[in-house]
């Protein structure tokens, strides 16, 4: 039997960095990670590509990288979407089921998600993604419900749109390499598939990925994802707050937000002070401990209330068990999971890869562009067409008298 | 859901923009990619077309002409001819009986008609035709070595009569290369009919045990051999006796019963104590084809022809006409008494 074997590159295009992984995929069934590139990411603001030549030359210098170390030529590239741009709707629609019988044909449910999938979208904006929520059949939740007996059968969709043009700038970076796009990925959604667990999602989830421009979140229940957001705003805001608020270079904050950012106000004595380099060195000041952490903490809760307000009613505590999964390198900041939980009403946690992630690649900052390749290969896996009996095997079946 | 339901076009995704970019939007790792893509799908292209086009030439070629289609490998004409052989065919005949034309080339000839073409004559028994590169083509031939005569006329007139030689196997051939030493060293067959199959003669039956007779008399008793004129085979199927006209004695009769290395002692015995009586009588007929120690010896009154010594003129030939044949033979034949004739039975 001939071995197939494809290498697939995750790339995820963010504002601060620009991640690729390289993963090799054998018979459609094994995926071994064999290559990470890492390069600083340029012309590219809050997701969106700004400058397309410093965005593709920050890309492919990632993607040079990631085959050199692997050893292998990418064949395809699953991409991940992000930005400000990308909004989301819930449409649902029901008909009612036609066999006599009143039993549920896949002719009903394919018409049923057609006719759900099928709005209109505003001029210059695409589907990213249709996200199918649990089909109700007379009211009951149910995954798959053919063959089931009913008379109204409903499908929902949260769709996911963005604009058309700022989706084509990401996608012509990648084909820049002479690289086919073969999946495009909303960031939140690869990131939720890393870090929740099936019973996570079934018990509801909420994952929220804090980026440098961007933060992106999805919110888990009932085993699939029910609502996506993108927040234009992520951890490069909290050193923008800072470089304004201590008049500092963006060099400067960063290192002050890195070293005494929090997401909770600790310090009480607001006579304490913090070096700038540490090292006493000329240039050297204090600034106020209880000032650093009360303008990163504001940031940081302001950030959550917006993610909150966007979920609108969609979000109830209670109904969000496994509570509120933090991740992305702004996620870093100490003391964040706390603010998460006050805002939110639930428990909130780093979120961590699974335990068969290799230790190189548990770094939130991976966690992406991880869930890209495993999201994007389970995503082929399901839409691929039923595998048809043979023959043979009918054959088989049909005289295997005593088996 | 009822057979009236319109659906609507699904609203464009983002797998309808199309991925293709301008070569100046891509960077140079991203051209040197593309032109290498490129070039890979030229030059895969490329081959399929070279692939398909020359099956379908050869295709087209074995239809017409399957023979025209020679081995890749082009070599130069045909220079020399390697003959090795067991017999007396030389190069030159070779040669004339392959007839390759001038100029041909070691890999067209087609070595299967080659040896069709040797094969022919029924002197070879076996050929084999191999190539040598770079010009020279090997010949190895087994041939047949006679062991009797025939002279066949094949018209009317004097003319026409031919004299064949036949092999230890039973194939009836004309010699070629043999000398008349050897040729006349031969003694005549007869009591045979000959037919014809295909323009060649079909091989006499019975050659093996005569062949045996002759080789034990040529070993044990030369000198009695060189008396032999002719064998005759028409009492051979009925029963299974050879009939030698020798100028030793008029009828010899050999059987099959018993070895021939007995009888031959016995005819020489008795030749040896009839030629030492001073009875005038000589032998007629002697049968050694009984068996035992008693063998019938028939002496008749001399002859003019055997008062003498061997006649010195040259006798007229045997003739045997090439249609059935039913009269014995007459009249034989002196044969040259040469002493260099050798050959293997």
């Amino acid at each position: 039997m001939i071995s197939k074997t494809k290498f697939i590159g995750a790339v995820e295009i963010g504002t601060s960095k620009v991640t690729v992984l390289i993963g090799e995929l054998t018979q459609g069934r094994s995926l071994n990670i064999v290559g990470v590139g890492e390069c600083q990411s340029r012309g590219v603001i809050k997701g969106i590509v700004a400058d397309f030549r410093a965005a593709s030359d920050a890309a492919h210098t990632a993607l040079m990288a990631a085959e050199q170390r692997a050893g292998a030529r990418i064949d395809e590239v699953y991409l991940a979407q992000t930005g400000g741009h990308l909004e989301g709707f819930y449409n649902e629609t029901a008909v009612n089921v036609s066999a006599a019988d009143n039993m549920v044909s896949a002719l009903d449910i394919d018409t049923v998600c057609r006719l759900t999938k099928s709005k209109h979208l505003p001029e210059g904006r695409m589907v990213v993604h249709h996200l199918r929520r649990p089909f109700r059949l007379d009211g009951r939740l149910l995954p798959d419900p053919e063959h089931l007996v009913g008379h109204r059968l409903e499908a929902g969709y949260w769709t996911v749109h963005g604009q058309e043009t700022r989706i084509a700038d990401n996608i012509h970076v990648i084909r820049g390499f002479n690289v086919p796009v073969a999946e495009l990925i909303l960031s939140s959604l690869a990131s939720g598939t890393m870090l929740t667990s099936p019973e996570d999602r079934q018990n509801g989830a909420l994952v929220i990925d804090i980026g440098a421009g961007t933060t992106d979140f999805v919110l888990y229940r009932d085993g699939c994802a029910q609502m996506t957001g993108v927040v234009p705003v992520g951890g490069s805001h909290l050193t923008n707050d800072l470089s304004l608020g201590l008049r500092l270079t963006e060099g400067q904050a960063e290192k002050l937000k890195l070293r005494f950012g929090r997401g909770m106000v600790t310090c009480r004595d607001k006579s304490e002070k913090v070096w700038l380099n540490g090292d006493f060195a000329i240039g050297d000041r204090q600034f106020p401990k209880h000032t650093i952490e009360t303008i990163t903490s504001a940031r940081t809760w302001e950030l959550f209330e917006v993610v909150k307000k966007k979920l609108g009613p969609a979000f109830t505590p209670e109904r969000i068990a496994a509570g509120v999964i933090l991740t992305g390198g702004a996620a870093k900041l100490p003391g964040i999971e706390e603010a998460a939980a006050k805002v939110f009403g639930v428990t909130a946690r780093q979120g961590e890869a699974p335990g068969w992630v290799n230790d190189n690649l548990r770094d939130p900052s991976f966690s992406t562009v991880l869930g890209l390749l495993f999201y994007g290969l389970n995503a082929r896996a399901e839409s691929a067409p039923p595998r048809r009996r043979s023959a043979g095997n009918f054959i088989k079946q049909l005289f295997a008298v005593g088996a | 859901m009822s057979p009236s339901t319109v659906i609507p076009p699904p609203a464009r995704t983002w797998r309808d923009i199309p991925q293709q970019v301008l070569p100046r939007a891509m960077s140079q790792e991203g051209r040197r990619r593309r032109g290498l893509a490129a070039a890979k799908a030229i030059g895969g292209v490329v081959l399929a077309c070279m692939l398909c086009g020359i099956a379908y030439v050869t295709a087209t070629i074995w239809q017409r002409n399957p023979t025209a289609i020679t081995a890749p490998v082009k070599s130069s004409p045909l220079k020399k001819v390697n003959l090795r052989t067991d017999g007396v065919l030389d190069e030159t005949w070779v040669r004339q009986t392959l007839a390759v034309p001038e100029g041909t080339s070691l890999m067209e000839l087609d070595l299967p008609a080659l040896q069709d073409r040797l094969m022919v004559t029924g002197q070879v028994r076996s050929a084999v035709v191999a190539r040598k590169f770079p010009d020279t083509l090997t010949v190895k031939l087994e041939e047949r070595t006679p062991v009797l005569r025939l002279a066949v006329r094949t018209g009317a007139d004097d003319e026409s009569l031919r004299t064949f030689v036949v092999a230890r196997d039973g194939v009836v051939y004309s010699g070629i290369g043999y000398s008349e030493e050897l040729e006349t060293s031969l003694p005549y067959l007869d009591g045979v009919k000959l037919r014809r199959e295909n323009g060649q003669f079909l091989p006499v039956e019975g050659m093996e045990k005569v062949a045996e007779l002759l080789g034990a008399v040529h070993d044990n008793a030369p000198e009695l051999y060189r008396e032999f004129q002719s064998v005759s085979l028409e009492r051979m199927s009925v029963d299974g006796e050879i009939l030698v006209r020798s100028a030793a004695a008029a009828c010899i009769v050999f059987g099959q019963r018993e070895d021939f290395f007995r009888q031959i002692a016995r005819l020489v015995y008795i030749i040896e104590q009839t030629s030492a009586r001073p009875d005038p009588r000589v032998l007629g007929t002697i049968n050694l084809a009984i068996g035992g120690n008693q063998v019938p010896v028939g002496l008749t009154a001399p002859t003019l022809a055997h008062a003498g010594p061997a006649p010195t003129r040259k006798p007229a030939p045997l003739v045997r006409r090439e249609s059935a044949l039913t009269s014995p033979l007459f009249s034989p034949p002196a044969r040259n008494s040469s002493t260099r004739t050798t050959r293997d039975f």
